[in-house]
């Protein structure tokens, strides 16, 4: 029998083994988030004379981590894809999943 | 006029649960469901799910099964509640307490077992939340 839990005062046993799913990592930090982003599309975000732009860029400098699925964080790919700063598909690319390495 | 104790808020017959302080950061924890992966050997009875101490079972779901003949046993606090033999299809619910407000308790110790008839691989989904 494979122990699921056992705590002392209560046991959970089973013939069978627990699946479990990797938890799902949707905040990564700062630097993590700007390394998905290739070195010419970060130049290009640095030299941007778009008040947007510009914005989206401070507004993430004064940011320790990057909540992957925040509507902010979406709306900001969405307007560097309209620059053309990025490419449409390079959102999703960057919206992905974070790793261990990454937190 | 005599006041039943398991009426008063808080005391008597209901039960508590035990802490469970890592949810919901830790969504693996023991305070959703579970899901196991139990090879079984056709003709012998498996133990699925066994719990010692004091739960509270929510749910039990069998999935990936063979549609076939199989028996399902529930041993409650030594005493056998189910034991029987029944058509199943690829899945069969035993126990689903969001749906029928069904909770079943155990004091001690709960067993489920299944045997198959050719079935050589099924998953539980199970809800036991220890309580105090």
């Amino acid at each position: 029998m494979n122990v699921i839990l056992d705590n002392g005062t209560h046991k959970i046993e089973s013939a069978g083994t627990l699946k479990t799913t990797p938890k799902t990592i949707r905040k990564i930090t700062k630097r993590a988030f700007m390394r998905r982003f290739t070195q010419a599309e970060r130049i290009a975000i640095r030299a941007s004379v778009d008040d947007i732009v510009i914005d989206i860029h401070e507004d993430l400098k004064a940011t320790n981590n990057v909540d992957l699925d925040l509507a902010d964080t979406a709306n900001a790919l969405s307007y560097l894809v309209s620059a053309a700063i990025l490419t449409s598909d390079r959102p999703d690319e960057i919206l992905t999943d974070g790793t261990q390495e990454e937190v | 006029m005599t006041i039943k104790t398991s009426s008063l808020g808080g005391g008597g017959a209901l039960p508590r649960l035990a802490p469970d302080l890592t949810f919901p950061s830790d969504k693996s924890g023991i305070s959703v469901p579970a899901l196991v992966v139990v090879p079984v050997t056709p003709g012998v009875l498996t133990t699925t799910l066994s719990l010692t101490g004091k739960f509270d079972v929510g749910l039990l779901t069998y999935g990936s099964l063979v549609a076939e003949a199989m028996t399902h046993k529930l041993t409650i606090d030594g005493v056998v509640i189910w034991n029987d033999v029944g058509s199943s299809n690829t899945s069969e619910t035993l126990l689903d307490g969001n749906t029928y407000s069904e909770h079943i308790q155990c004091n001690s110790s709960l067993l489920l077992e299944i045997n198959t008839l050719t079935d050589a691989s099924v998953t539980l989904n199970y809800l036991a939340r220890p309580i105090l």
